[in-house]
C-alpha cells in the first residue's frame, strides 16, 4: 500500500551532470556582470601587456637622453652666458627623465590601446567570435586606413606580451604555494599546465575580443567624414600608432617568452 | 557541453586572471594600491614600483648603508676585494641592516650550507661568513646573482626564478628573475639589489696608479666660485697634467665629452647601479658606447673646465646618487691619509 501511494520520483542525476547544471547557473548568473568585467579585464590585460614591453625600453632611453645632454652641453658651454645651463641636467635628473619618459609612453599607450577596450560590448554572446572577425576584415581589405592596420597588429603583439605576463604570474604563484605541501614533482608540471591553460585562455578569449575591439575603434573613427579623403586615412591617428608601435616591436622581440612554459 | 555552459564562467575567471596581473605589474595598479594603502593605512607592496616611477616622492627607497663595512686595513687604497669578497662586503651591509623578519631567508639558507647562522649577522666575521655563503650558493643556483636573490627572497624561490630563466634562455641575472617571481617579493628584491650595487662598489679599483693627494674630499665645503656652501660630489686627487687615467671596472662608457664645468669627461656605467664619472681630464681615449675593462687607460688628466689646477675629479654614483669613493676603500689608505686644504675644484657640483 505504502508502495502505491508513494509519488513515481525522478531518478537522480549523476554527479558530473549536476555539477554541470551548478556552473551553468553561475555563467548564468556572471552574465548580468558581462558588460563590467570583460571590458575591464581587457583594459588589464593590455594594460599588463604595455608594462611589459614598456619595461624593456628604459634602458633604451637612458641611452638616448645621454646622447642628447651630451649634445645640449657640448652646445650650452661654448657661450659664457649660457654655460650654467650645463648644469641643468646632472646624472640624477636624466635617470629620473628616461624613467619618467617610459612611463609616459606606457601611459600614452594604455590611451590608444587599453582604453578603447573600455567600450567593448556583447550584445549576442552566442555569435561565435569568428563570426565577428570576418565582416571587420573585409572592410579592413577593402578601405585600409593606417588606425586599422597598425592597431590592430600592435594589440595582437600586447595581448600577446600580456597573457606570457599572465601565464608567469600563475606559474610562479603556484609553483611556489603548491611545492611545500606536495614536492617538486606535483608541483611542477601542474603549475606548468595551469599556465599554459591561462595564457592560453587568456590570449583566446581576451586577447582575441581586444585585437577585435580595436579593430572596431579603428574602424568608428576612420569612417569619420573627414577621414574620407585618402590621405586622411593614412595621417589619421598617426601619433598614436608612432607611440604603440615600437612598443609592439619591443613587446614581441623581449617581452613574449612563449617556448619558456615548454621546455 | 561543459565548455558551452560554462563559458560565462571561464569569462569570468579569464578577466579576473587580468585584472590580478594588472593589479601588480602596471604602474596604475601600483597606483590604486598605493592610494588604497595611504587611505586604510594598510602595508602595500606597491612601495617599490611607485617610488621607482616617482625618484623615491612616493616612498624613499631603503637608503644604501649609510655606513657599510670597512675593509681590513692591510688592504692598499688601490688594490681592489676579489669579486667573492666584494660580494660578501656589499651583501652583508644590507643584511645587517634587515629586520629579524627578512632575515630569515638567509638564516634559512646559512643553515643549508652549515655556515652559523650568528657568524653570518656578526660585525666582524659578517662579510667573510657572507662571501662563504654566497659562493656555495652560487656553485648551487649557478650564478652570483641568483645567490644573492636566494638570500634575500629566500632559496625555493630564487630556484623557481633560476629554472624559468634556463628555459627562457635568459641570463640570471636579478633583474630578470624579479620578473619571474610572483608577487610579494618586491621589497626582497630591492634589498638583494642594493647588496648587488654595494658589492660592485667595494669591488672598484682605483683610477689612478700610486697615491695622489686629496686636495678637496667629498662632502660640503664652501664653493671657491659661488663663496656658499655646496656638496662637493666627488673627490679631488691632485695629479700632473698627463696622468693616465683607470676605469675602476668593466663596464660601457656612457659619457665622453666636453662642457664648461666638468671639463673633458668620461662616466662609465658600471652595471647593478654603479657609474664612476672622471672630470677635467687633457685627453680622452674612449668613445661613448665602448666596453672597457677593469684597469683599461681611458683618459689623461688635465685642468680643463671650470679648475684652478691640473687633478682628477673622480666620483663614484651609487644608484645615481653620489656617494664618497672612500666609502669603499681600506681605512687608513695612503691615497686617503694625505690632505691639501686648498681645492683646486672651482665650483664642481
Amino acid at each position: 500500500v505504502a508502495r502505491s501511494v508513494r509519488p513515481e520520483s525522478e531518478p537522480p542525476r549523476p554527479a558530473h551532470q549536476r555539477v554541470i547544471s551548478v556552473i551553468g547557473k553561475a555563467s548564468l548568473f556572471l552574465a548580468y556582470f558581462r558588460w563590467l568585467f570583460m571590458p575591464l579585464g581587457l583594459f588589464a590585460l593590455i594594460a599588463v601587456g604595455v608594462h611589459a614591453a614598456a619595461d624593456t625600453v628604459d634602458d633604451r632611453l637612458l641611452w638616448l637622453i645621454d646622447r642628447a645632454d651630451a649634445a645640449f652641453d657640448a652646445v650650452v658651454s661654448q657661450w659664457s652666458f649660457t654655460q650654467p645651463m650645463v648644469d641643468w641636467v646632472g646624472l640624477e635628473q636624466r635617470i629620473w627623465l628616461a624613467r619618467a619618459l617610459a612611463l609616459i609612453w606606457e601611459l600614452a599607450a594604455d590611451l590608444f590601446l587599453a582604453l578603447p577596450a573600455l567600450g567593448y560590448e556583447e550584445h549576442d554572446t552566442r555569435v561565435p567570435l569568428h563570426h565577428r572577425w570576418r565582416p571587420l576584415f573585409e572592410r579592413i581589405l577593402r578601405k585600409p586606413a593606417l588606425m586599422s592596420v597598425v592597431r590592430p597588429m600592435a594589440t595582437a603583439a600586447i595581448v600577446l606580451a600580456g597573457s606570457c605576463a599572465v601565464g608567469r604570474m600563475i606559474q610562479g604563484a603556484l609553483y611556489l604555494s603548491l611545492r611545500p605541501s606536495f614536492g617538486d614533482t606535483l608541483a611542477g608540471p601542474f603549475s606548468r599546465v595551469a599556465a599554459l591553460a591561462g595564457l592560453g585562455g587568456v590570449l583566446v578569449a581576451m586577447g582575441g575580443r581586444a585585437v577585435l575591439r580595436n579593430v572596431q575603434h579603428a574602424h568608428t573613427v576612420a569612417d569619420r567624414e573627414k577621414t574620407r579623403v585618402l590621405l586622411h586615412r593614412w595621417t589619421r591617428g598617426l601619433v598614436g600608432s608612432a607611440v604603440v608601435l615600437p612598443l609592439a616591436i619591443a613587446a614581441l622581440i623581449d617581452a613574449t617568452p612563449i617556448a619558456s612554459f615548454f621546455r | 557541453v561543459f565548455l558551452r555552459r560554462s563559458r560565462g564562467m571561464l569569462d569570468f575567471f579569464l578577466a579576473l586572471l587580468c585584472l590580478w596581473a594588472a593589479w601588480y605589474h602596471t604602474p596604475v595598479g601600483a597606483l590604486v594600491r598605493g592610494i588604497g594603502a595611504r587611505i586604510t593605512g594598510v602595508h602595500t607592496s606597491a612601495g617599490p614600483l611607485l617610488s621607482y616611477f616617482t625618484g623615491g616622492a612616493y616612498e624613499p627607497p631603503p637608503a644604501l648603508a649609510e655606513h657599510p663595512p670597512p675593509l681590513p686595513s692591510g688592504l692598499a687604497a688601490s688594490q681592489p676585494l676579489s669579486p667573492v669578497d666584494a660580494l660578501g662586503y656589499g651583501t652583508y651591509a644590507v643584511l645587517a641592516q634587515l629586520s629579524a623578519e627578512e632575515r630569515k631567508p638567509a638564516e634559512a639558507l646559512a643553515t643549508r650550507y652549515a655556515i652559523p647562522a650568528s657568524e653570518l649577522f656578526d660585525s666582524h666575521s659578517g662579510p667573510r661568513a657572507t662571501a662563504r655563503l654566497l659562493r656555495a650558493a652560487e656553485r648551487d643556483l649557478g650564478s652570483d646573482e641568483i645567490a644573492v636573490t636566494a638570500l634575500f627572497v629566500g632559496e625555493e624561490p630564487a630556484r623557481y626564478a633560476r629554472d624559468r630563466l634556463r628555459a627562457a634562455r635568459d641570463p640570471l641575472e636579478l633583474a630578470n628573475a624579479a620578473r619571474e617571481l610572483p608577487p610579494g617579493f618586491d621589497a626582497a628584491v630591492v634589498h638583494a639589489s642594493n647588496a648587488l650595487t654595494l658589492s660592485t662598489a667595494y669591488g672598484l679599483s682605483w683610477p689612478l696608479e700610486g697615491n695622489a693627494p686629496v686636495t678637496s674630499p667629498f662632502g660640503a665645503r664652501v664653493d671657491p666660485v659661488t663663496n656658499r656652501q655646496q656638496v662637493h660630489t666627488g673627490v679631488d686627487l691632485a695629479v700632473p697634467v698627463g696622468t693616465p687615467v683607470h676605469s675602476a671596472a668593466a663596464g660601457v662608457v656612457r659619457r665622453a665629452n666636453e662642457d664648461s664645468v666638468c671639463g673633458r669627461t668620461v662616466i662609465i656605467d658600471h652595471g647593478r647601479g654603479v657609474s664612476t664619472a672622471y672630470c677635467h681630464n687633457s685627453e680622452l681615449l674612449v668613445t661613448v658606447g665602448q666596453t672597457v675593462n677593469r684597469g683599461d687607460l681611458i683618459s689623461r688628466s688635465g685642468s680643463t673646465g671650470r679648475s684652478t689646477g691640473p687633478h682628477l675629479h673622480y666620483q663614484l654614483l651609487l644608484l645615481d646618487k653620489p656617494v664618497d669613493p672612500f666609502l669603499f676603500r681600506a681605512k687608513g689608505a695612503t691615497v686617503a691619509a694625505t690632505r691639501v686644504s686648498a681645492p683646486l675644484d672651482e665650483g664642481h657640483p
